[in-house]
């Protein structure tokens, strides 16, 4: 059996507006072992997105502990979170979130910036990752002049870059059309399996979490394994 | 590097989508500069040609009251290269009279060394001086006072007036003379109540005791008017020297009461302009708040993301304030064409001139002015980008665009 990259232990979450309270994950357990995929599947409002930030430091819980390869995440001050955000997670949104004043080819590299990497490293790796995705010749066009399936493609190149152990990926179809989404959905399961990450995913499509090596429902603020 | 990369890119890329808000605020800065430099100039313009009347008419820079006669006070401020002109003179006063007139009024009398109205000093070059063409300027009336009696040029008046005697301390003396020239300063005060005689008679009256000199500095040391002071009362420590704002005092007090109110005007303005910076700053921050939490999700720490907004910040106002400096320099620089051209609207509208707008302006402003209120507007708006940075910093990543 792999090493446990990340645990999520009896985790809570809880929405507070004026007039009501909202408990989104209640005393939820994960255990995400290392280059396997995972998916959560759910009906809308279930959590997944809450869960995914959670487990990248994204939103704190407000019960439970996160615990990554072995530590717990409490203990890491803004510096280490800031650490952990840059090169251990690698995210791929539902609405890309690439950076409107940068190219792409700098958004892929913006991690490694960030980490303060070598520039000719890094301008060399961002260009193989969107090679190998396929936009070699939109190197500086800016997310403006993308499409929304290279806008995601760029996306995903960003989260590999930094070479994370744990890629996390909320819907990352989600907002494509059917042609294309399945074009992504291969190209991601490729690259995580060619590059050896963790993945977490969520998704509304069954056929994306099939290809996963396990699959979990979302319900009632918990997780259970999906049987296939 | 990455932070000022980011921060230029977010204050003015081409294709940032908030690219309108930054340009506004540089507008915003730009015209708040120029309003508040140009403001400052206008009025410091007005109080330094306030106060140089008042030291070259009414006072001298310097004066002085010693028992040395001229030419040996004239030997020792010799190296003292900030002196100009000096001139013993008397103020006295007198009552004046037309000749055979039974109408007096009660008249200043400056008693001078007869060079003052024929040097060009700073009395000179402030005021407007009428003589008869065939005669040398010695007894020079205010023209307002000589509205007040009626007298007209090389007609005579009779001066009553006290001189030391003697036999006995002061005696009244009176003198019949001619005056031979008029004079109409910028200082209306001192023109209904003054007469110069510029004649070595009548200061031989009062050759006896201390005589008072009166000091004007050159141009450019108009302002070591202290340090000449100390300089005189070093090389004749027996003398009493006293500077143009000590024998003004009280006026002097008035004007820097009127400069620090008119500080507090303008501080009061550059707060207005501050407000403006501060809700314009945060909307910079809100924005962007969306690629605030992008980088927050990529590894930027959160003092990367304050800075990152102090740095946007910097951009837009030193931008703004390089514009705001141009525009100012140009307005000022060009203010009495400005004015002028104001003047030829006004006369199309109104037939007339404007006194107003035909005031001749020598519009001043201090580096130290220019460099105080950049330096203030500039740490405002970056004190302004940091807080609405940190107002957003101390949510979760996540938090900031779950309502996008």
């Amino acid at each position: 059996m792999s090493n446990l990259l990340l645990q999520l232990s009896h985790i809570s979450k809880r929405f507070a507006s004026a007039n009501q309270t909202i408990d989104v994950l209640e005393d939820l357990n994960l255990s995400i072992y290392e280059g396997t995929s995972v998916a959560i599947t759910g009906k809308s409002g279930s959590g997944k997105s809450t869960l995914l930030h959670i487990a990248g430091a994204l939103d704190a819980p407000s019960g439970g502990e996160v615990y990554f390869k072995g530590i717990l995440l409490d203990y890491y001050d803004d510096q280490l979170l800031s650490e952990y955000r840059n090169r251990h997670i690698g995210f791929i949104f539902q609405s890309h979130f690439l950076l409107d004043d940068f190219s792409a080819l700098e958004n892929v590299f913006i991690p490694s910036l960030i980490a303060k990497e070598k520039r000719s490293i890094m301008v060399k790796r961002a260009k193989e990752l969107l090679d190998k995705v396929g936009l070699s010749s939109r190197l500086h066009h800016k997310p403006f002049q993308l499409s929304g399936g290279e806008k995601q493609r760029v996306a995903i190149c960003r989260a590999l870059m930094n070479n994370p152990s744990l890629i996390i990926a909320d819907e990352p179809t989600g907002s494509l059309d059917e042609q294309t989404a399945q074009e992504i959905e291969q190209l991601l399961i490729q690259l995580v399996r060619e590059e050896h990450k963790t993945l977490l995913l969520v998704t509304h499509e069954k056929q994306l979490a099939t290809l996963c090596d396990t699959s979990y429902l979302l319900s009632n603020g918990r997780v259970t394994p999906i049987d296939e | 590097m990455f932070l000022l990369k980011v921060g230029w890119r977010y204050a003015f890329s081409r294709s940032n989508r908030h690219n309108s808000v930054s340009i506004v605020i540089v507008i915003g800065i730009a015209i708040g500069l120029l309003a508040l430099l140009t403001l400052l100039s206008v009025m410091n313009a007005l109080q330094y040609e306030q106060l140089d009347h008042i030291r070259s008419i009414d006072s001298f820079h310097i004066q002085l009251k010693t028992n040395l006669q001229t030419h040996q006070v004239k030997e020792h401020l010799k190296e003292i290269q900030a002196i100009e002109h000096m001139y013993q003179f008397v103020d006295t006063q007198s009552i004046v009279s037309q000749k055979g007139s039974s109408q007096s009024v009660t008249a200043r009398l400056r008693i001078i060394e007869p060079s003052f109205l024929t040097d060009s000093n700073p009395f000179k070059s402030n005021s407007s001086l009428w003589t008869e063409t065939s005669t040398t300027a010695t007894v020079a009336m205010g023209l307002p006072l000589s509205y007040a009696i009626g007298v007209r040029p090389n007609e005579q008046i009779g001066v009553t007036f006290i001189a030391p005697g003697k036999t006995v301390t002061l005696s009244p003396q009176y003198k019949e003379i001619s005056v031979d020239s008029l004079f109409r300063s910028h200082l209306d005060e001192f023109d209904q109540k003054t007469i110069i005689i510029a004649d070595p008679e009548f200061l031989h009256l009062y050759d006896q005791g201390r005589h008072t000199y009166g000091i004007y500095l050159t141009k450019r040391d108009l302002r070591k008017v202290g340090s000449v002071v100390k300089q005189i009362q070093n090389i004749l420590p027996e003398s009493e020297v006293l500077s143009w704002q000590q024998l003004n005092s009280a006026l002097y007090s008035a004007l820097l009461l009127e400069k620090m109110l008119m500080y507090l005007f303008l501080w009061l303005m550059f707060f207005i302009i501050a407000i403006n910076l501060k809700s314009a700053s945060m909307r910079l921050v809100y924005v962007k708040q969306r690629e605030l939490a992008i980088l927050r999700s990529l590894g930027v720490r959160k003092e990367f993301s304050s800075h990152l907004f102090v740095v946007q910040g910097a951009f837009i106002t030193l931008l703004g304030e390089a514009i705001g400096l141009m525009l100012s320099f140009v307005v000022i620089r060009n203010f009495n064409t400005i004015l002028h051209f104001a003047d030829r609207i006004y006369f199309m509208i109104y037939q007339r001139h404007s006194a107003v707008l035909l005031f001749p302006f020598q519009t001043y402003l201090g580096v130290g002015e220019v460099i105080g209120i950049s330096v203030g507007v500039c740490a405002l708006s970056l004190f302004f980008s940091y807080l609405g940075a940190r107002s957003l910093l101390k949510k979760e990543p996540m938090e900031i665009v779950r309502n996008e």
